[in-house]
């Protein structure tokens, strides 16, 4: 090729990227037709580029254009709504369904939590251990009086930063798995811990009646949804760690398409959670509404966890 | 992949049509300025945003607690959201990575899919270790000190999210229009006196095609002081006249190389 001959092709060149400055939804039958055949003749031109002597900056110029018209052509898959039908009434329940990780991120959470819940409902000594003295006054504090004469401000704030600090948890449960799923471990070991303390240190003391209220409402969402986040951490950890014989970051990324749809799945119980959290939980609401939320959601959650046994999307 | 593209920075994508065409990675320090400014465009975000719902909270009295909640849902949202919202539905870019001209591809080279800017971006408080709280938990100095380690010695500057939803992120260059020059019409006598199965050397031939591209740039001094080393080779071995200038016996032999065939 010659540079006699590239400036003819030069031509074919501009026309491509004429065609590519207009949106691929309003081709005609012709452009479409007239892009693929420039885009693969200047595939061409970008090969035998390399081989000749054309200048450095022009096959830099067609490298920028083949990598464009790639990408124009190719485009990137979206998502669809029809898919996430599928996935959540399906796919997620399956792979939740005997799934080995979520049995131990539940046993990881649930196990400390309920130890702890117990010790400290028994010993107020050892809920100061876990907790620290400055940690109970101000729990204690934030639940001694009630939501008719707690003012409305200190309420919101406080819930406020509960909220935002559950969320962050409940990610961070999920991502710091990437730390081969020692995060993942970490995490949900020092929630069961600390949350267990807190819970029984508050049932054994004066406010027990106000804190049960505020929590009854968001928990089962909130505290599943950290076990869904920590079965996703752990999955993603540890198929670094067990890799059938790919290369470590290959396995890591084929863990991805089980684990981002556990992930979809946390998402959806913790966010649910915050909004009963910052719209149902601190209102004056009556209470049994409050414990209405609370058994509507645990039943949920079992439903849908157990959605493949009931056998209601069983495959014909 | 060659070592010499990891020194230089390139990222090769194999199209399905058997051609190669190659993107250059971004380097660390451009992504930290890019990324920085993503945080400050967070951290004020979510300052004015509260600012604004304080004001409407103070106005709206009885409603403050339901603001502030909302509020709340708001910033988390922010938090977690920001990135992964603008490049899933901006082509991989974020606002600070638009302005460092920065784009996140797939592995493969095509855009990435929405998934996958949902897993970079989740996986990105890894990075961000050890986060540092300034003032409560609710505003975190990132020290991405896992991230710059993980880009640092990846392959392909990836950090651990990249590496897990499989991303590059790439220089984002809109090409420039370079036209392809021609050198001027010369005389056929003079053409005539060089030999017809004239060849050159690779290196030759690479050297007399970006002399030719630049020549228009120089002065015509300097044109021949830059063309006298092959000119004068070229002279001696097919003895061309005296009086051609050294730029003249490049553009001629030029033609008479890879002309004849047009």
């Amino acid at each position: 090729m010659t540079l006699y001959k590239l400036a003819e092709r030069q031509k074919d060149w501009h026309r491509l990227e004429q065609l590519m400055a207009k949106r691929r939804s309003t081709y005609s039958s012709n452009d479409a037709i007239a892009f693929t055949q420039l885009y693969r003749s200047v595939c061409t031109d970008l090969s035998l580029a390399s081989a000749y002597h054309v200048p450095e900056e022009t096959v830099q110029y067609l490298h920028e254009l083949v990598a464009r018209a790639h990408n124009h052509f190719y485009g990137a898959q979206k998502w669809t709504f029809t898919n996430l039908r599928l996935l959540f009434l399906q796919k997620i329940p399956r792979l939740m369904d005997k799934n080995i990780y979520f049995r131990l991120a539940s046993a990881m959470f649930w196990v400390p939590f309920l130890i702890c819940t117990a010790l400290a409902y028994v010993d107020p000594i050892f809920a100061e251990r876990v907790l620290g003295p400055i940690t109970m006054a101000q729990i204690n504090e934030m639940y001694s009086d009630g939501f008719e004469q707690r003012s409305v401000f200190a309420g919101g704030a406080g819930t406020s930063f509960y909220i935002y600090n559950n969320v962050s948890i409940a990610l961070q449960c999920f991502a710091s798995g990437l730390l081969l799923g020692m995060g993942t471990i970490y995490v949900l070991l020092f929630n069961g811990i600390y949350l267990g303390s807190v819970f029984g240190f508050m049932l054994s003391g004066p406010h027990a009646h106000h804190f049960g209220e505020f929590v009854m409402a968001h928990g089962p969402l909130e505290l599943m949804g950290i076990c869904v986040s920590g079965c996703a951490g752990m999955r993603m950890g540890f198929a670094m760690l067990i890799t059938h014989g790919e290369t470590r970051i290959r396995s890591l990324q084929k863990s991805m398409s089980e684990v981002m749809p556990m992930v979809l799945l946390a998402a959806t119980m913790i966010s649910s959670a915050a909004f009963i959290e910052g719209f149902v939980s601190p209102s004056e609401l009556p209470a049994t509404f409050k414990a209405g939320v609370m058994v509507v959601s645990a039943a949920a959650i079992t439903v849908y966890l157990n959605l493949p046994r009931l056998g209601v999307n069983r495959e014909s | 992949m060659s070592e010499a593209n990891t020194i230089d920075t390139v990222f090769d994508v194999h199209t399905p049509e058997y051609t190669e065409f190659r993107y250059y990675r971004a380097g660390v320090f451009e992504r930290m300025f890019a990324c920085a400014i993503d945080h400050l465009i967070i951290f004020f975000g979510s300052l004015i945003m509260l600012f604004a719902f304080g004001l409407l909270g103070v106005l709206g009295g009885d409603l403050m607690g339901l603001l502030l909640s909302g509020s709340i849902l708001i910033l988390v949202a922010i938090a977690w959201l920001y990135f992964a919202v603008f490049e899933a539905l901006w082509g991989g870019r974020t606002p600070g990575k638009a302005l460092f001209k920065l784009r996140v591809v797939s592995g493969e080279g095509t855009p990435m899919h929405p998934t996958q800017a949902l897993i970079r971006n989740l996986l990105r408080v890894v990075d961000m270790m050890p986060s540092v709280s300034l003032v409560g938990s609710l505003s975190l100095m990132p020290f991405y000190a896992l991230g710059f380690l993980s880009v640092f010695f990846s392959r392909h500057n990836q950090r651990l999210g990249d590496l897990a939803a499989n991303t590059v992120v790439i220089k984002d260059r809109t090409a420039r229009e370079r036209t392809v020059k021609v050198p001027p019409v010369v005389e056929s006598a003079q053409l005539n006196a060089l030999p017809k199965g004239l060849v050159l050397s690779r290196e030759q031939g690479r050297a007399l095609t970006s002399f030719i591209q630049r020549r228009e740039d120089f002065s015509e001094l300097r044109r021949d002081e830059m063309a006298m080393p092959l000119a004068q080779q070229l002279r001696k071995r097919y003895g061309l006249d005296e009086s051609l200038s050294f730029d003249m016996i490049l553009c001629l032999v030029y033609v008479r190389v890879f002309g004849a065939s047009s």
